[in-house]
């Protein structure tokens, strides 16, 4: 009923979870060797497609064909032995096998058991052969991700579906993404790639299907999708695709020796100000156990002030984020909100201080209706009448939650759970806000929405501390900007010292070699940031 | 299969061969209230390590090994009592029995996950302890009496639970070492991905579920010819599976040898020592439980494995550390050579 060179038919596929229509009437047929991708804002129903294909969730309407054979009945397993193999958007690493144990499940499963030399090709493509004995436990993100490819791979796919490997990936990291699945699909697999990041798709695929509410809204090549008005509206929106929604506006500060490679570790130090600063982190080391993830970081956010901390993955950030918070304590160093010694002082009352966190993840409960979330960010003892002007004030910053405040927040789309989980912090009425990685995997239009809100909340004087993995989102609208490389301070000044990609690319990954033999502890004039208390940038583009 | 997770993966089979040669030849030289013990504790040792298999290896937590303690040891008494056929059938009836119970329940029991698959095997143990006790035929709450003199004792009901222990022990390895166990691992730490790679979740999980149950009911078999009289409160009562829980995860879960230690903490530490003070030994094993799971989750092998490298070895490399707990395991970076380890556990 195919032709003979279509890999995988897709027919009117339909699939509802309670009241929500995930997918409705979805048609795909992808030729063999093809590159697709599946786009559209959050809550489209793009994992659900895949979902549905690998046979983890079962559709309520519609057919799933490889080749000639029908999918859609088959449990799982058997689907992935016919050649469907799926790599989840959260690797699901098997924690207590190392990492070879971890492949050699997926080799086993489907076909004869994979040889010691095919089993090393494989680990060396994913860049795993020097991590093959390590415990799945210890990689950090960009090898999960990896590990979570290698898997999928091994049990020889003729269909490889992606789901936002790249979703976390900054510049290099990205870049050897990218790279994998085209090697992957240069070797003739058929690729199905759900992605947020616009250049992954550029880059890897010959046609793009846009999903919004579950239904098709386009399909073409990228550039012919990228012109679309329809899509533009409902997922790229405006600060997108240009990539330069960097700061432009902003003047070029007047100290141009913002990166200043300071040989003495002590002069790394911040130097006394004024007792107004909202946080001062004075040479705070903290980590886990053996490590250190922190180290020697000092820091002060004015109040009024945005600053972003950016850097790769495991550069130390939620780290940094703990250790403010409280739930990771420092080993060294002095941490002081409103002028108050909190080293030691446990995560409570440090939220009480006026310190909100926005963790990671969004973390929102799910089967509490949206405005039993936000009731939950208050502090106890505040008033019913308080609470709720509290209330209607982060309604006036996100619209969307009042109109959704009788809705189950576990129902609701990644932007919308993410505003709620900023909303809740700002229940809290805090003096400093930080914000984990709040654009981890957002549609475009739902970052763009979620920035002007931000914006928005700094006006009324909160502080800002954005810990992002986004960096021309984040440097668009800071005053400052701190990169961590490996735990340590790689770069610190204004956000116009990062513009430059190959900037950018030395503050995260270590200059070119010539750099390498300084022991740079690289300061940044952080006279900047407290000789200007105010805001110099402009508005985000 | 060329490729072995672990190599030298023949030491252990062998030490597994020798020690039972050895214990075996023991049978004919121990006096009696030495192999009585031993009994005990072999016994003790397969229901233990039955457990483990299920729970350590396969991730179903089972709080029924009381029920497949029952199921053989009254198919063997029930069998030696009303037929008169001999020892030796009934010991092979009794495992056939808890396959055959097992297999019956999994239909149920392995759609429940998590805590409700233990929910789940506590619920089997409690409601068939409660079937025999009301079973007339069966001998009701007062049990049944197996005749002594048509089953082994001594030296030879030593040496039958040396090779069930044995049988135990070599399922255990099997778990352990070969791509079965891997996938049975693969189960445990993710399911979904475990499918999503090919893996038959419910076969698998049937297929562990199957031979753990089988030698438990084998233990119950030798425990009915050691106790000659078996009643519901007896060889059904909760004890069996709490014991199977205490021990293994005092001793370490998902280990080979952890089972082995802990059927001798327990016993020695706990049900022998405190036999006249009932009430504070449940106490005090509620208290070791909390402890074990609160400071040495792995229990209390993988502990001294950790101490001994420590002591014997140089440096412990990369992966020989200390069991991590899963205290932050995201954004941290890697200690390199480059950057030595700042802090150091003493």
């Amino acid at each position: 009923m195919n032709s003979s060179d279509t890999a995988l038919t897709v027919r009117g596929l339909g699939k509802h979870f309670g009241g929500v229509t995930a997918l409705d009437g979805v048609d795909l047929a992808v030729r063999r060797a093809e590159a697709v991708a599946v786009i559209g804002p959050n809550g489209a129903g793009k994992s659900t497609l895949l979902k549905l294909i690998a046979g983890v969730h079962r559709q309520d309407s519609g057919t799933i064909h490889l080749g000639d054979r029908r999918l859609d009945r088959l449990p799982p397993h058997r689907i992935t032995r016919l050649g469907v193999a799926l790599a989840h958007q959260v690797p699901r690493p098997f924690h207590g096998l190392t990492v070879r144990d971890n492949v050699r499940i997926g080799a086993m499963a489907a076909g004869p058991p994979m040889r010691g030399p095919e089993l090393a090709d494989l680990l060396a493509l994913c860049q795993l052969d020097t991590k093959a004995d390590r415990p799945a436990d210890s990689l950090r993100v960009l090898d999960l991700k990896r590990l979570e490819v290698a898997r999928a791979l091994a049990t020889r796919p003729q269909v490889l579906m992606l789901d936002e490997v790249a979703a976390g990936l900054v510049g290099r990291e990205l870049d050897e993404a990218i790279d994998l699945i085209r090697r992957v699909h240069g070797l003739g697999t058929t690729v199905i790639l759900v992605e947020h990041i616009e250049r992954v798709v550029r880059e890897l695929v010959d046609r793009v299907l846009v999903l919004n509410w579950g239904r098709p809204i386009a399909e073409g090549t990228p550039a012919e999708i990228a012109l679309d008005e329809e899509v533009r509206a409902v997922y790229l929106g405006d600060g997108g695709s240009s990539g330069g929604g960097a700061p432009a506006a902003n003047p070029r500060d007047d100290s141009q020796d913002m990166k200043v490679v300071e040989q003495d570790a002590s002069a790394s130090a911040v130097p006394h100000g004024t007792d107004g600063d909202v946080l001062i982190l004075d040479n705070v080391s903290s980590g886990y156990g053996d490590m250190l993830a922190l180290r020697d970081f000092s820091l002060r956010v004015a109040p009024g002030q945005i600053v972003t901390v950016l850097g790769a993955n495991g550069a130390g950030k939620s780290t940094l984020c703990g250790t403010l918070v409280g739930t990771v304590g420092s080993r060294t160093g002095r941490i002081t909100a409103f002028g108050r010694d909190i080293t030691r002082l446990p995560v409570h009352e440090r939220a009480r201080l006026g310190i909100a966190y926005c963790q990671e993840g969004r973390r929102v409960f799910g089967d509490l209706t949206v405005a039993e979330n936000l009731r939950l960010g208050a502090p106890l003892s505040l008033p019913r009448g308080e609470v709720g002007t509290r209330m209607e004030r982060v309604h006036t910053v996100f619209p969307v939650l009042a109109e959704r405040a009788g809705q189950r927040a576990g129902t609701m789309s990644g932007g919308q759970q993410q505003m709620l989980a900023v909303g809740r912090a700002l229940m809290a009425d805090p003096a400093v806000l930080i914000c984990d990685e709040i654009s981890l995997g957002l549609a475009p239009v739902a970052i763009d929405a979620l920035y002007q809100a931000l914006a928005e909340i700094n006006a009324q004087g909160v502080a800002i501390l954005l810990v992002e993995q986004n960096v021309k989102r984040a440097l668009g609208i800071c005053d400052h900007g701190v990169v961590l490389s490996r735990g340590r301070v790689s770069y610190r000044g204004g956000p116009e010292g990062l513009l430059d990609d190959a900037d950018l690319d030395a503050a995260y990954f270590g200059a070119p070699a010539s750099d390498t033999s300084v022991p740079t502890t690289v300061t940044a004039a952080a006279t900047t940031a407290s000789g200007s208390p105010a805001r110099t940038t402009g508005e985000p583009s | 299969m060329t490729l072995t997770t672990v190599p030298r993966r023949w030491w252990p089979t062998s030490a597994l061969l020798l020690a039972t040669v050895v214990c075996f030849a023991l049978g004919g030289v121990l006096d009696s209230g030495t192999l009585d013990l031993g009994v005990t504790l072999l016994c003790y040792l397969a229901i233990a390590q039955a457990w483990n298999i299920l729970a350590g290896f396969g991730g179903l937590v089972s709080l029924g090994s009381a029920a497949f303690v029952a199921t053989g040891g009254y198919a063997a008494a029930l069998l030696l009592v009303h037929t008169g056929l001999g020892w030796p059938l009934a010991v092979v009836a009794a495992p056939v029995a808890a396959m055959l119970l097992s297999l019956l329940l999994s239909a149920a029991l392995l759609r429940l996950r998590g805590d409700y698959f233990s929910i789940g095997t506590l619920a089997v143990a409690i409601a068939l302890q409660a079937l025999i006790r009301n079973w007339a035929w069966a001998g009701g709450a007062s049990g049944v009496t197996v005749p002594a003199d048509a089953v082994p004792s001594g030296g030879n009901l030593f040496q039958l639970a040396v090779l069930v222990a044995a049988l135990a022990m070599a399922l255990t390895l099997y778990a352990r070492y070969s791509d079965f166990g891997l996938r049975l691992a693969a189960i445990r730490d993710n399911e979904p991905a475990a499918a999503g790679l090919g893996v038959a979740v419910r076969r698998h999980q049937l297929a562990a579920l199957l031979p753990t149950s089988g030698i438990t009911g084998l233990a119950g078999a030798v425990i009915a010819f050691q106790f000659i009289v078996i009643s519901p409160d007896g060889v059904a009562g909760v004890a069996w599976s709490l014991n199977a829980v205490l021990m293994t995860v005092v001793g370490g879960t998902g280990t080979i040898l952890g089972p082995v230690l802990g059927v001798a903490v327990v016993y020695y530490g706990l049900t022998r020592g405190l036999q006249s003070e009932q009430t504070l030994s449940l106490v005090i094993e509620g208290v070791l439980l909390i402890g074990i799971v609160r400071f040495a989750p792995q229990g209390v092998w993988p502990l001294l494995c950790w101490a001994t490298r420590r002591l014997l070895g140089p440096r412990p490399g990369p992966g020989t550390g200390r069991p991590v707990t899963d205290r932050g395991k995201k954004d941290e970076p890697a200690p390199t050579a480059s950057e030595p380890v700042a802090v150091d556990a003493v």
